[in-house]
């Protein structure tokens, strides 16, 4: 099936939100709920999951989250209470760590031997930092000075990062001067790549980076171009390769989960209030099908029609995980300090 | 048997009869519907001007006013792009049957000015945000929402300019078009002054923004009421970002998009 056709079929769960079906049974008090989202990728909406008290356990941005081998749900966030706040995937408070990441932005799970660690980026602390999961610091990297890019650490403030198979890891600077740096799994600098500019091989807001190994014959890097509403496919050696438009959106990290590439839609690009962010889902062609909160994903002479937020719903949605059962949690950046919200796949 | 089977019945009716528990999903009728979106070919009227409004969503309802007033169920319903023939402010506001409704949107059509003969700039706008150069405020074109619209000069300074006229020409009053777009650190101007033929002075002082709103283009009208050869335009940017701002104590961002002279 083409995807014109895949879309027009599908145009009955169109525009972003629908109600849910009359069941005709007695249970209909779910009649009213939200679903938001299209064709194969449909959510209801938990504003509830993982709310604690603000009092002894706060967020301030909710920036990332992951979910680590034991199936927890993983947050960061820059408020210096608790950065890190580990949940079940019911919402329940596990535990919390972490003081010391006031500019906590970027979190990555990293998998060495059977055990889990984590890679944060700080854009405060101008670092990139390895902690075991339960925050232990394994290491701290610093601004690549050797690459004679940088004047100052205060130049350096990486927003993401993500890891290969063997260890090696690509850092994105998407808050500082717009380079990727890639290091070997000891931390060691092995090449430098991008750099502010409009340029294909360069970014204006390096926001997110994800390993795609999805094409296992040709592994690749997708960098998100924030300002630019655009994702940037990249090989690992740091050639660019394509890019893939997504216009009206500022995508945050790319977020790949079994086939399909899931991001946090900060804010839609010419609504007039900022708080106009969405979620952005792609296929396996890295065709947009599904934008919840937004409009429907609608390609006219394949190039797609500039998306929006259509209901207010997210305010800056920053980050997604998606967990073993398909469900998606979103963390989101000035948000009054709430703590994520749970959509339910339906 | 047949007792049971009607024992299970009563029973099952009771089970359907029982009030549901709350659930635990997100209900419609909490969310509102995003503000339609409202695009204008121009906004400046010579003969008219083609305004056209969208939100795409299933069995919405986009109605409007040129009155000023806020749409309601009873407005004009919006079904096609409207040719605007008078200047005003036309409003713009979604309804659902199951959404609640969406905050208004608000164009504002201006009725074409009296064309100024040149501007002199005696300060610099910023390099990267200079619009079309320096006849960019007096070309009787608007600019969008977003401060990367080339129809933008900004200014991390005052803004000082002097526009000519060839031939005196009576202005009423001159009418300044500024970005208020506090997320993006651009606020509204700190105080305008005008100098009337280099001579008489006017000054409009704006009041400051205590709190972010949604991006807007604002516009002020100063009164002029002479035979104009010059004007010079001071704006003067908010030198000090309010307290509550996130770049609290900075330098603001100045943004301004045309000056009209009725």
């Amino acid at each position: 099936m083409s995807r014109r056709q895949f879309l027009k079929q599908s145009s009955l769960f169109s525009l972003g939100i629908l109600t849910y079906p009359m069941s005709g049974n007695a249970l209909e008090f779910s009649k009213n709920d939200v679903i938001i989202g299209h064709n194969t990728h449909r959510y209801k909406v938990n504003m509830n999951w993982g709310n604690l008290d603000t009092l002894k356990t706060p967020v301030k941005d909710c920036h990332e989250m992951v979910q680590d081998s034991k199936g927890r749900i993983v947050l960061l966030t820059n408020h210096t209470k608790n950065n890190i706040i580990i949940y079940d995937k019911s919402g329940k408070l596990v535990s919390t760590w972490g003081t010391q990441y006031p500019g906590g932005h970027g979190l990555t799970l990293m998998k060495e031997n059977g055990e889990d660690f984590l890679l944060i980026t700080d854009y405060e602390r101008h670092q990139v930092i390895k902690t075991t999961i339960d925050g232990k610091v394994v290491f701290e990297i610093d601004y690549p000075a050797e690459t004679g890019k940088y004047n100052d650490k205060a130049e350096f403030k990486p927003t993401e990062t993500t890891v290969l198979e063997n260890g090696d890891f690509y850092v994105a600077d998407g808050y500082g001067n717009q380079y990727i740096l890639h290091y070997n799994h000891k931390g060691e600098l092995l090449n430098v790549f991008g750099g502010r500019g409009t340029e294909n091989g360069q970014f204006l807001n390096a926001h997110g980076i994800c390993y795609d190994n999805r094409d296992k014959n040709k592994p690749s890097l997708l960098i998100s171009a924030r300002e630019m509403n655009v994702l940037k496919r990249f090989d690992l050696k740091g050639n660019y390769l394509e890019s893939i438009p997504v216009p009206g959106a500022l995508i945050c990290r790319p977020v790949i989960h079994k086939n399909d590439i899931y991001f946090a839609v900060l804010k839609s690009k010419n609504a007039p209030n900022s708080d106009s962010g969405f979620l952005l889902i792609m296929n396996e062609k890295n065709e947009v099908v599904s934008c919840p909160g937004a409009t429907l994903p609608e390609y006219k002479n394949n190039t797609l029609e500039e998306l929006y937020q259509t209901v207010r719903l997210f305010q800056h949605p920053h980050d997604v995980c998606i967990d073993d059962d398909e469900n998606i949690y979103v963390a989101q950046w000035n948000s009054g300090q709430t703590y994520p919200i749970k959509l339910t796949r339906v | 048997m047949r007792l049971l089977i009607q024992l299970c019945f009563v029973f099952f009716v009771m089970l359907s009869c029982k009030q549901p528990t709350e659930t635990k999903f997100l209900q419609q009728n909490t969310i509102s519907l995003a503000q339609p979106r409202v695009i204008t070919n121009k906004t400046f009227i010579d003969s008219f001007v083609t305004i056209q409004a969208q939100l795409k969503v299933d069995d919405v309802v986009i109605r409007y006013t040129s009155n000023g007033e806020e749409p309601s169920l009873n407005s004009e319903k919006y079904t096609q792009p409207i040719q605007a023939v008078n200047p005003g402010v036309y409003k713009f506001k979604a309804f659902h049957n199951h959404w609640k409704p969406s905050e208004v949107t608000e164009v504002e059509l201006f009725k074409k000015g009296l064309s100024a003969d040149g501007i002199l700039w005696h300060t610099k706008a910023s390099e990267k945000y200079n619009g079309q150069g320096e006849k960019t405020l007096i070309n009787q074109t608007k600019a969008s929402l977003n401060f990367t619209d080339n129809e933008w000069v900004g200014f991390d300074t005052t803004a000082i300019s002097t526009v000519k006229f060839n031939k005196k020409t009576y202005v009423k009053s001159v009418t300044i078009s500024y970005l208020n777009d506090a997320a993006s650190w651009i606020f509204p101007p700190e105080r305008i002054i005008l100098f009337i033929n280099n001579d008489l002075k006017k000054e409009h002082v704006i009041k400051p923004l205590n709190q972010l709103v949604d991006r807007k283009n604002e516009t002020v009208i100063i009164p002029v009421e002479a035979e104009v050869s010059s004007l010079k335009i001071q704006v003067n940017n908010r030198q000090s970002i309010p307290e509550w701002h996130e770049g609290k104590g900075q330098k603001a961002w100045l943004f301004i998009d045309e000056f009209i002279f009725n």
